[in-house]
């Protein structure tokens, strides 16, 4: 281990804590004296499954996932998967007759890994770090951190799920030093159950800095089971006497249908041909008729296959927008259940070849990485320097890259003048700065009086405040001064870095 | 289709070493503001050359119909009528 991870494990507090709420999975990580561990249920990750029973209890992971077939069809029980893709939409799931917001549900995730912390491995979580996937918006990350607190835990900061897996792969015990690393481009491909997060990250004297990514909206795992679901759902009809109407698809056999299709999928990266079945799925002309198919790895695999392509144009543009060339990259991290589909490998193996690292701790490699960087004291920094462009063109820089990513830290108010108000809108044109180059331009555009100024001194002033929030959200502010109201917007899509050389406490 | 517009800031900071003046205005902005710059003589003397442009992309020569370019000089003698 290199001199300065040495110093910073030696000033680092006793335990760090990182929570991965997984869409499909959750898991805490947990670091002490430098070395990382995952809290698990025996090897496995705990399933994001919380079910709500009849007599009013609540069971979350495992036992809920087991338990889905006996029970989803049974009066008063409700099983609820996959709660992280409804955060931030304002849903609320029928629960006993009555409507329990997502945010409630998820809390009772966070309740149940920090139980789980308590009783099996005899730590008391209190507070860490939480990973997200790039493209969380601001209503989901106040969500999820409202979900945290209810649990009785505090999200001391975000940290990008595959920025994460990068942290724990280059400082953690089984990485390499990080002075081997520098000068490297790393690609974390991260296809799991909700997401699939794109991340290239460089290191650059010594700071781990997010340089592109990409994502792919919400096709990822849990879009696949609906499409072997529905793959399945036609070749039932195909085959069998029922009309649509008799073999449609109900709440509670979705449920089933689905986790029966996610096994299938699961097992159709270790065999070629899986058996899908599912007893008593249709009821008509007073019988039940079961469910029981062949699926070939074919048939998944072309189903999916526009997906997957898609999933690949997605990385050549993210190392594109870094003007870099897949030869460029030096080490890439295939993680999350989806990248396990051998389409996928094959496709990624075709790119990279030997450059692909197997990552062993695919399942906990991200709540480690939080948990680590919660150890090391280390908070995120902007990864790239953010600036107003003016009118004459010229690049202002408000907060340099680098900059620790606090609120008390990267917030400021500018006044500007507006040169030309004939369209009664003063144009904030937002930049970020990368290396000398320009990119991911945003304007605002923010009212102004349309009445022409009769000398130049009467241009009208324009206050603007750019603020970053604890949810790594940046808030810019603009109000001109002849209006009564002024507008807002919020953007999460910034990318950060680790400055491993800084610890802060 | 890509798109062939772009959004251009119309805002200058205000600080000790910005403040307002016609300069970082747009010329034609200017000139609709302080009708003394419709004077040739006076759009070649305080405008910069972006501003002139900008000025005169909306004046058509009166001679040859065409939209002025500030090049022929007859815009100088003759004047020039502002475009619709």
């Amino acid at each position: 281990m290199s001199e300065t991870t040495t110093r910073r494990i030696q000033r680092a507090k006793q335990v760090g804590f990182g929570i991965d709420f997984g869409t499909t999975n959750s898991v805490v990580g947990v670091c002490e004296g430098g070395r990382t561990r995952a809290l698990l249920d025996g090897d496995l990750p705990n399933p994001s499954v919380v079910w709500f029973k009849a007599d009013g209890s609540v069971t979350v992971g495992r036992q809920a996932k087991w338990n889905i077939n006996g029970y989803s069809d049974v009066p008063g029980n409700n099983f609820i998967s996959s709660v992280k893709t409804h955060l931030g939409e304002n849903r609320s799931f029928r629960v006993a007759s009555q409507p329990k917001p997502a945010i409630e549900v998820a809390a009772e995730v966070f309740r149940f890994l920090l139980r789980q912390a308590r009783e099996e491995h005899s730590l008391t979580v209190k507070e860490g770090l939480v990973s997200i996937p790039v493209d969380f918006h601001g209503h989901a990350r106040r969500e999820l951190r409202l979900a945290a607190e209810q649990a009785g835990f505090y999200v001391k900061t975000f940290i990008h799920e595959p920025f994460a897996a990068v942290v724990a792969y280059c400082l953690g015990q089984q990485g390499q030093p990080e002075q081997e690393l520098e000068g490297r481009n790393i690609l974390v491909f991260d296809w799991g159950g909700g997401t699939l997060d794109i991340t290239l990250a460089a290191v650059r004297s010594g700071r781990m800095i997010q340089v592109e990514k990409g994502d792919l909206g919400q096709r990822a795992g849990d879009y696949f089971d609906e499409k072997l679901m529905r793959l399945s759902h036609h070749r039932f009809l195909e085959t069998s006497d029922l009309t649509i109407e008799q073999a449609s698809i109900s709440a509670s056999l979705k449920d089933r249908y689905l986790r029966e299709c996610e096994r299938v999928k699961m097992e159709l990266s270790e065999r070629a041909v899986e058996r899908l079945a599912l007893a008593s799925a249709f009821r008509a002309n007073e019988r039940t008729y079961d469910l029981s198919q062949s699926i070939a790895r074919a048939d998944f695999e072309s189903a999916v296959g526009i997906d997957v392509r898609d999933a690949m144009s997605k990385v050549d543009e993210v190392i594109e927008r870094a003007r870099l060339t897949p030869r460029d990259v030096d080490l890439v991290l295939l993680i999350g259940g989806t990248s396990r589909i051998p389409l996928v490998q094959r496709e990624m193996q075709e790119r990279f070849g030997s450059r692909i690292t197997h990552v062993k701790n695919a399942d906990t490699i991200i709540a480690e990485g939080a948990a680590l960087v919660d150890y090391l004291g280390m908070h995120p920094v902007l990864a790239r320097s953010i600036g107003v462009r003016l009118s004459d063109g010229a690049y202002y820089e408000l907060f340099p890259a680098g900059t620790l990513a606090k609120p008390e830290v990267c917030k400021k108010t500018i006044n500007f003048f507006c040169t030309d108000n004939r369209d009664g809108e003063a144009k904030l044109v937002l930049v970020e700065k990368y290396e000398g180059r320009e990119m991911n331009e945003r304007v605002l555009g923010i009212p102004v009086s349309r009445e022409l100024p009769r000398k130049y001194i009467d241009c009208e002033r324009v206050s603007v405040t750019l603020s970053l929030d604890e949810d790594l959200i940046l808030r810019v502010f603009g109000k001109g001064a002849t209006q009564s109201k002024g507008v807002s917007e919020e953007y999460h899509d910034l990318l950060f870095a680790l400055d491993t050389r800084r610890v802060t406490s | 289709m890509n798109s062939n517009l772009q959004v251009a800031s119309n805002l200058m900071l205000e600080d000790a070493n910005h403040q307002p003046h016609f300069k970082w205005m747009p010329g034609d902005l200017v000139a609709d503001i302080y009708k003394e710059f419709l004077n040739p003589e006076y759009v070649h003397q305080f405008l910069t050359h972006r501003q002139q442009r900008e000025h005169l992309h909306y004046l058509t020569c009166i001679l040859c119909g065409r939209a002025c370019v500030g090049t022929c000089g007859r815009e100088r003698m003759i004047g020039v009528r502002k475009r619709v």
